[in-house]
């Protein structure tokens, strides 16, 4: 066993004690959330605050908000040389790391950054005057994504791709199974249907498969 | 899938990075295949063999035997 990975040890390479790096990114974590809620608040229509929207809507807000985040995150890691000339990233890697996962990891970026304002706009709560601003948003950011989807596709390999089709494999399985489930407690009025639950609960189920299969497969390294 | 590509590669004194280049695939691959968490499709497995100068039944271990 690594005794460097062990929790409470310092890493080598000057990497923090695990209590530390916990620390910091509690630390972390409650100033984006208390940033992140003040930010929300400033783009609720006047009157609104976030204790009137609707738990979809909430969710919908807080995912977008979080696909947005992560999305300029990956932008800045993407122009950032510095990230892979560091120790952590050297070890196997070549020379033209950088150059080959920047542009991929740009489109990432971008297609996230489209999730994030596709979601902002469905959970913001405006005037139907509005509407149309709203739909033309929401389909934008499907078209991005989309031509996003397309351009990973083509420019990855086959561990991608394997990933995305396994993925795509178990996201079908449980969105199947919730909707088969959820259309009889509907149709009989035990739950409510309403599209944007459903949307967000669809995306949910093909993120979570990715994300897990990204790390069981070993992408992440 | 065990496979050998590890040794062979250190062997040669390649980064995953660098073997991945010369097989045209990413690092990620790579180390996936190297940790047994991917098992490549067959027209890599073939390039890896023949780069790494060994029959592809060398290069992953399987213990599999048919029956008689």
């Amino acid at each position: 066993m690594n005794i460097a990975s062990e929790p409470g040890n310092a890493t080598g390479g000057g990497r923090l004690p695990f209590w530390q790096r916990a620390a910091l990114g509690g630390l972390f974590g409650a100033a984006f959330g208390y940033g992140g809620s003040e930010l929300a608040q400033r783009w609720l229509p006047a009157g609104t605050t976030m204790q009137d929207l609707s738990p979809a809507q909430g969710a919908a807000f807080l995912l977008g908000f979080i696909s947005l985040t992560v999305g300029l995150i990956c932008l800045a890691m993407s122009h950032s040389r510095r990230l892979y000339e560091s120790e952590n990233w050297t070890a196997e890697a070549g020379p033209d790391e950088h150059r080959q996962i920047a542009p991929q990891l740009r489109l990432s970026a971008l297609a996230l950054i489209a999730m994030g304002a596709e979601f902002i706009a469905l959970g913001l709560p405006v005037e139907p005057a509005r509407a149309p601003l709203v739909i033309g948003t929401v389909i934008i950011a499907l078209l991005v994504q989309l031509w996003v989807n397309w351009r990973v596709w083509q420019n990855s390999d086959e561990l991608y791709r394997a990933i995305v089709l396994e993925g795509s494999t178990v996201s079908l399985a449980l969105v199947l199974s919730l909707l088969t489930i959820w259309a009889p407690l509907a149709l009989y009025g035990l739950v409510t249907f309403d599209p944007l639950t459903a949307i967000l609960l669809v995306s949910v189920m093909c993120i979570i498969p990715t994300i897990w299969l990204t790390v069981r497969r070993g992408m992440i390294a | 899938m065990e496979n050998r590509i590890k040794d062979l590669r250190m062997a040669r004194g390649w980064s995953q990075g660098e073997l991945a280049s010369r097989l045209g695939v990413t690092r990620q691959t790579i180390n996936a295949v190297e940790t047994n968490r991917y098992d490549p499709s067959l027209p890599l497995a073939l390039r890896a063999a023949k780069l790494l100068g060994v029959p592809v039944d060398t290069l992953f271990l399987d213990d599999w035997q048919p029956q008689e």
